[in-house]
């Protein structure tokens, strides 16, 4: 009899602890389908997409740069490769701010 | 008016400490020796009693290992096991660094785009060595995007390695600048107060100096949020690369 009270009082602690949790925690039980959406996503998603941005075009630019070195052909390659560049950086934010559910490499 | 010039960029100038022994070794160099050795000692000394019910330094110990525990498996799966050691050093590595960066007299390493772009560099190299022993020729496969018409291959495979390429960069650059931003900030706030106290006099300038000093406190807190935030980007970014180096 003590023992049914005691498992019973468990019990509802248990449910207390896991209700508090997800009310702390929402972000557990839902998908994360949708945009950077949370406070710290958000946060994450500023602090990424610029420097993605720039370093594609800085790889484009030193790629551009280097063959046109090479090639002694300045500028054709630093123009095509930095636009190609620029193209890789907006990649790199998409796949940053790709909703989940869109299938694509 | 006195001559005095904030230098915002003089505080990341190298210099030797070991001047008669031959070897060029750096502050930078020395405070990357003291968080290579920090990080161990601490999880030595944290971990030593073993206690089942941990004490404070135990408890700590326990909570970073267990945070970064979840987050690198959370990331990688379970065949990223094997990685954890990695990633935990990395990011103990940073944040250390990023830390020391903030006590006075002392040197932020990551604050050298040599020391963050040789990490960023490691990790990339170990992630393309991953893939190419996962997947073996196939990695080169996902440079062209699937389903897509073999007439755009000329323009997507470009993009797409370059995409590739980007990693390493941005990952360097993003916490190179953060540091570099961070303390050049408080360097200018820092010689505010003292632009105001001699430029103004002490009786106006002084009162007013104190403003920037309440900033430059804020500031360091904003680096204390910074510091742990670059190194958690980095080592959550290396676990996703390699994630993927795993994976696909």
């Amino acid at each position: 009899m003590e023992k049914d009270a005691k498992k019973k009082q468990l019990d509802s602690f248990d449910k207390k602890l896991q209700d508090f949790e997800s009310r702390l925690n929402p972000s557990k039980k839902q998908n994360h389908a949708q945009l950077p959406g949370g406070d710290g996503e958000l946060w994450r998603f500023v602090l990424r997409s610029g420097v993605e941005l720039f370093s594609a075009f800085l790889v484009g630019f030193m790629i551009g740069y280097g063959l046109d070195y090479w090639l002694s052909t300045r500028p054709l390659f630093i123009i095509i490769f930095t636009i190609l560049g620029m193209a890789a950086g907006v990649l790199n934010v998409w796949r940053i701010v790709k909703p989940s559910d869109i299938v694509s490499k | 008016m006195a001559g005095h010039k904030i230098d915002a960029l003089g505080q990341f100038e190298l210099h030797p400490i070991l001047g008669g022994m031959g070897v060029y070794f750096t502050q930078s160099e020395l405070m990357m020796v003291i968080a290579a050795v920090i990080v161990p000692v601490a999880i030595y000394f944290g971990m030593r009693h073993k206690a089942v019910v941990p004490g404070r330094f135990q408890s700590a110990t326990e909570i970073c290992y267990e945070f970064l525990y979840g987050m690198a498996m959370g990331t990688m799966g379970a065949k990223g096991k094997g990685f954890f050691p990695f990633i935990f050093a990395l990011f103990f590595f940073i944040l250390t660094g990023n830390y020391l960066g903030l006590l006075p007299f002392s040197f932020a390493f990551t604050s050298h785009i040599v020391v963050t772009a040789t990490l960023a560099i490691m990790v990339f190299i170990l992630a393309i060595l991953v893939s190419l022993k996962n997947q073996g020729l196939k990695f080169f496969a996902h440079f062209l995007p699937a389903g897509a018409p073999v007439a755009m291959a000329p323009l997507l495979v470009p993009i797409e390695i370059m995409s590739y390429l980007s990693r390493p960069i941005s990952l360097s650059v993003r916490l190179f600048a953060n540091m570099v931003a961070g303390h050049v900030m408080l360097e200018m706030f820092a010689g505010f107060t003292i632009l105001l106290a001699t430029g103004l006099g002490v009786a106006l300038g002084g009162p007013l100096g104190i403003l920037p000093i309440v900033l430059n406190v804020a500031l360091i807190a904003l680096e204390l949020l910074v510091g742990a935030l670059q190194a958690y980007v980095f080592a959550i970014l290396t676990c996703m690369y390699l994630q993927e180096a795993i994976e696909h």
